[in-house]
């Protein structure tokens, strides 16, 4: 496994000159944003967002649980990161990063912690039953500004699910299927987004929307999470450059311009997948791939012509095919010798290829007399038990048997040499 | 989008679709739809081995397989495993010893014959990632109805609904097949009627393959 993302020096020196001279190495200005898209998944709740090259799929799910006895009336949400090794070879499946540990934990204060979703109107039977939220965040491409992106299609998916919808009668809770009854939207409060700035030259000089080369030249980064109402829900510095005071607040300002863009772009994107969903279009990514990718590629529904069925003629082949098998077997060598090199050592013919599968079938003719030097062989030998269960009445029978029947055939002769090759004496 | 013809004269595919290279980080990447079933993998390598992993003769393949909602289960490692032996048979493995091939997929949308997908998926990644393979593969899905009916690429709700379900991988130099998956019971019968509509449907799925790799090539080819 790659142990780290190993930038040049010379890279990362060209990517803090060039912000020195307000560049950037992909041509941006140093507070613009790259490229955002939000598409919807065909199911309720899933999201795929990308930013640039950055992409993060999202998926929400809901389920009955029991509710914590401090909140007897509040359901519960988990957001559960996966830094997938599909985004980087860094990462490694199953097992939390820092990075992984510290972007859950941005997602967590950004959603969770700010309140976002009405914990309480996930409540069904208070004290007893809660709907319990999991929102399942899968980073598949890692360039950078994954705090952004991540949280981007979270909220988004949250916004996109729905759950079912439930009565409850006394103490009977049911559940509705999607058939009875239109599944019913979450309360949310307020879209909270996550914002990114890479700082350079002391905190003199601060980028956003960092790709991945830009976030490892940096010398920190700094996660603004506000909503469109200008109040701040999370706050996240990391690296090692202290900040002034009028910094925290230029960068809080750039966060809600930033927030009211991208809020605005979720809501017209869901509007546009609802009006999608009410007119019957198609929606999903297959979708997407067909009618939003240019070198995407797509056949459409192909006609594939059924063979006649075989069946009867398949199984005739078979048989002949058996058939030829056992007639190809070239006839065994009478003329097999075996010889007795010394004690326990014994060889059949005198060297070159294996001959072994000839053997195999020359039993049948030679049974006899293999049978009557084996006790002759093995006579000096104290093994005298082994060779009476190989020599006797099983052979014989067998070999008259045989004669006529293939499959004693084989069975004899694989006896013959599993028991033990060569007397015994192996 | 299925014929749902009784003389069984015809089956059809539902819509392929498909984007190579479309992630910037592997060396590879594929996301393929069959109908509404989604997936995307990624492949990664050769590159470095774990130690524990490294394997003298030949590179270590392996495989990840994320679902959409959870942790990855039992019938998850299943399914990795499926895909690996039907992949590693094609891969030429021994020709990066010491090294790993790691293949990632993520499961995007499923609407019936997910397994199929992965495959036809992976094989993409795989194709597109430049690695050495004595063939391709296409896989294929196909279910027995409750009436006895063979249904070729089934949704998700057919899929359930239906007595028996089998996937079918194919090679691409002999039409054979590479692997068998099936569930529920069925007849030999059914089984070789279900295995021929799949291997005529797999010619389908290799010109499929080379029209997704010329489009993928289209700038460079057209210079």
């Amino acid at each position: 496994m790659v142990k780290e993302v190993i930038t040049a020096k010379c890279e990362q020196d060209f990517i803090i000159e060039s912000v020195k001279a307000d560049k950037r190495i992909d041509g941006r200005e140093l507070n613009e944003s790259r490229v955002m898209h939000i598409t919807f998944g065909k199911t309720r709740g899933c999201v795929l967002c990308t930013l640039g090259n950055t992409r993060v799929l999202s998926q929400v799910s809901c389920e009955m649980s029991m509710p914590k006895a401090a909140h007897p009336t509040e359901g519960s949400i988990h957001i559960n990161v996966e830094l997938s090794p599909m985004a980087s070879p860094v990462f490694e499946a199953g097992r939390s990063s820092d990075l992984g540990i510290e972007l859950t934990r941005v997602l967590e204060k950004c959603i969770r912690d700010s309140h976002c979703v009405d914990l309480e109107a996930l409540c069904i039977v208070a004290g007893e039953k809660v709907w319990s939220l999991r929102v399942d965040v899968h980073v598949m491409n890692h360039d950078g500004n994954l705090a952004e992106c991540a949280a981007i299609s979270a909220v988004s998916s949250l916004h996109h699910f729905r759950r079912p919808e439930v009565t409850v009668a006394g103490a009977d809770v049911t559940v509705h299927s999607v058939e009875e009854h239109d599944p019913i939207p979450l309360s949310l409060h307020h879209i909270p987004v996550c914002v990114t700035f890479a700082l350079f030259n002391s905190g003199q000089q601060v980028i956003a929307d960092p790709t991945e080369a830009e976030e490892l030249a940096s010398e920190g980064r700094v996660v603004v999470g506000v909503n469109a109402h200008q109040e701040i829900c999370m706050m996240h510095i990391s690296g090692c450059t202290p900040l002034q005071k009028e910094q925290v607040q230029r960068f809080v300002e750039l966060a809600v311009n930033r927030a009211k863009y991208v809020t605005e772009s979720i809501k017209t994107n869901l509007q546009h997948d609802e009006q999608n969903r009410s007119s019957k279009n198609l929606v999903g990514f297959a979708k997407d791939l067909q009618t939003d990718k240019i070198l995407a590629v797509q056949i459409r529904p192909q006609r594939v012509f059924v063979p006649p069925p075989q069946v009867s003629t398949e199984e005739t082949v078979s048989t002949d095919k058996e058939v030829e098998m056992t007639d190809e077997i070239s006839p065994p060598e009478k003329e097999v010798k075996v010889l007795l090199y010394g004690p326990k050592t014994a060889g059949i013919g005198e060297g070159g290829a294996s001959q072994w599968e000839t053997v195999d079938l020359s039993i049948e003719d030679n049974i006899t007399t293999s049978v009557e030097k084996n006790i002759d062989l093995s006579y000096d030998d104290e093994s005298e038990e082994e060779v009476v269960t190989l020599g006797a009445e099983d052979l014989q029978i067998e070999s008259r048997e045989s004669d006529k029947n293939d499959k004693a055939k084989q069975r004899l002769s694989r006896g013959w040499y599993a028991k033990d090759a060569f007397f015994g004496g192996w | 989008m299925l014929s749902d013809n009784k003389e069984n004269e015809t089956q059809s595919i539902r819509t392929l679709s498909a984007e190579l290279s479309n992630l910037s980080r592997p060396d590879g990447s594929a996301i393929v739809a069959q109908g509404d079933t989604v997936v995307q993998s990624a492949v990664y390598g050769p590159v470095e081995v774990r130690p524990n992993k490294e394997l003298p003769d030949k590179a270590y393949f392996d495989i990840v397989y994320k679902p959409l909602t959870g942790l990855p289960g039992c019938p998850e490692k299943l399914r990795e495993r499926v895909i690996r032996n039907t992949l590693e048979a094609t891969l030429l493995v021994n020709l990066h010893p010491r090294k790993s091939i790691n293949l990632i997929l993520q499961e995007m949308q499923n609407d019936g014959g997910l397994l199929a997908c992965c495959i036809n998926s992976a094989c993409m990644a795989l194709m597109d990632a430049g690695l050495a393979m004595k063939c391709l593969v296409a896989a294929l899905n196909a279910v027995i109805t409750t009436e006895g009916d063979v249904l070729l690429d089934p949704s998700l709700k057919q899929e359930e609904e239906a007595k028996a379900c089998f996937t079918f991988a194919f090679e691409s130099i002999n039409h054979e097949v590479i692997t068998s998956n099936t569930q529920g019971s069925y007849s030999e019968t059914e089984f070789k009627k279900c295995l021929e509509i799949c291997r005529s449907a797999s010619m389908k799925v290799f010109d499929f393959y080379r029209e997704c790799v010329q489009r993928r090539f289209s700038k460079e080819i057209d210079r």
